[in-house]
């Protein structure tokens, strides 16, 4: 299966097949009936707009009520920043997230993020019924088909109606992938399947481990993948020890190293050494073979996208 | 769920019944309507509590399952077994499984088999539903 021909239109793709290195930056959507809350990361992110290429939105993160995802991608596009729309298969059905990959393309969204979701019990409704009508390879596969043959995943034709013309909507594609679960070859043959559905970029969890890192970026390599599939290093700056050992213990998928708790633990000035370990481990996905960019995921900490891109040397002229 | 064996005849809620004592005793089945176990490694993946059928999902670590962190990820079993039942079951491990036909929920798999509502590897035939995607 080829990724679709035509451009999306979208500067994170334009990015990545220019073979420029790409910066995303997360946003996690307010829990109250405001965009107010976001206010404070949007105006770092204008700021920042010429080195950040997209912004990626969470569905749902952690299976906690959130504004949706698809209504803080609009909030963005008036903002006039490129949203990344992500989907988690825990909370709709095929019929549900076809119908928001629409209206997202009907509102100007061009790049699209499939994941399965953290299960329920992990999330603030444990009591709700968990959906998983697909998983994250199908929804791909779905959303792959409705770009490339203009059909969903019943084989209904995308037209208005049936003297339209065929619509074949084209737009970017995305996934997950976690280096640090185990076993590291499956994850690899699982990047490939994902690979396979249609994703055409990948944001991989936060990096803290490099060894495993390189790892699992060597088997990807050995094995083709990187030639049509970005990847996307997942960078978290954290602000002490503190919240490393609650992600260890509670985040699933996480993997720490004790080394770096300690150096945090250790460091005079906390905050500093949680940019310098982010800013360390930008250059070192620099050089690493097959990456393609970094993914800023920030949680509340603002000011620390600055801090990062500056020390990275993003914010000077001469980069990507 | 919607059980639709309930709406069969007798005869066929008989021998549904009795694939269900021989499946549920062997894999913990649940009664999708279209068993992949043979290309999973001999592992049920519907007991993934995300009903995950294309691999592990990203939240199991040290083999573990990411709701239940005492029970072992299923996939990781099914990637052992399945690695150790020879070449022809880890290439089957890499196939792309087609999203789930709920119709066919609490049917019996073996009898969709022979009518050909799902072919031997568990993809449903019917109408209204994605090409065969293991052949990508």
């Amino acid at each position: 299966m080829s990724v679709a021909e035509e451009a999306s239109g979208g500067r994170l793709e334009s990015k990545l097949k220019s073979g420029g290195f790409a910066v995303t930056v997360e946003i996690v959507p307010p829990k109250v009936p405001s965009f107010a809350p976001m206010q404070t990361q949007l105006n770092i992110i204008k700021k920042l707009s010429e080195v950040i290429d997209a912004v990626n939105v969470t569905d749902n993160a952690s299976a906690n009520v959130r504004l949706s995802s698809l209504a803080v991608c609009k909030h963005l596009l008036d903002e006039g920043l490129e949203p990344v729309l992500q989907t988690a298969c825990r909370d709709r059905n095929r019929i549900a997230m076809q119908g928001d990959l629409l209206s997202a393309l009907a509102f100007g969204v061009r790049n699209f993020f499939c994941v399965t979701g953290d299960y329920i019990t992990l999330g603030d409704h444990p009591m709700a019924k968990p959906v998983y009508d697909v998983d994250s390879i199908q929804l791909l596969q779905i959303f792959h088909g409705i770009r490339t043959n203009g059909t969903m995943a019943s084989g209904v034709e995308l037209k208005a109606t049936t003297k339209s013309d065929l619509m074949k909507p084209h737009f970017l594609l995305g996934a997950a992938a976690n280096p640090f679960a185990d076993p590291v070859e499956v994850r690899v043959s699982r990047m490939g399947k994902k690979q396979r559905a249609g994703a055409q970029f990948i944001q991989t969890q936060c990096i803290f481990d490099l060894d495993r890192m390189r790892e699992f970026m060597r088997l990807a390599v050995n094995a083709g993948l990187t030639t049509d599939l970005h990847v996307l290093g997942g960078i978290m700056p954290v602000k002490s020890a503190r919240p490393l050992e609650f992600m260890r213990d509670n985040v699933p998928g996480m993997r720490i190293p004790e080394a770096v708790i300690q150096r945090m633990k250790n460091a005079q000035d906390p905050e500093a050494e949680g940019v310098a370990i982010a800013v360390e481990t930008i250059h070192a996905l620099r050089e690493m073979p097959g990456i393609s960019g970094v993914h800023l995921m920030t949680v509340n900490w603002h000011t620390a996208i600055e801090k990062v891109l500056e020390g990275a040397g993003f914010t000077d002229k001469g980069t990507g | 769920m919607f059980d639709h064996s309930k709406r069969k005849n007798f005869l066929v809620r008989c021998f549904t019944s009795l694939e269900r004592l021989i499946k549920v005793g062997l894999f913990d089945c649940s009664m999708c309507g279209q068993c992949i176990v043979r290309s999973t490694g001999l592992v049920c993946p519907m007991r993934c509590p995300k009903q995950m059928r294309n691999g592990p999902c990203g939240g199991s670590v040290n083999g573990k399952c990411e709701v239940d962190t005492k029970k072992a990820c299923v996939w990781v079993r099914g990637y052992e077994r399945g690695n150790r039942l020879g070449s022809g079951m880890s290439k089957k491990l890499d196939w792309i499984q087609p999203a789930v036909d709920w119709r066919l929920w609490g049917t019996s798999a073996w009898l969709n088999v022979a009518q050909k509502i799902t072919d031997i590897n568990g993809h449903p035939m019917r109408k209204g539903e994605e090409g065969d995607s293991t052949k990508a």
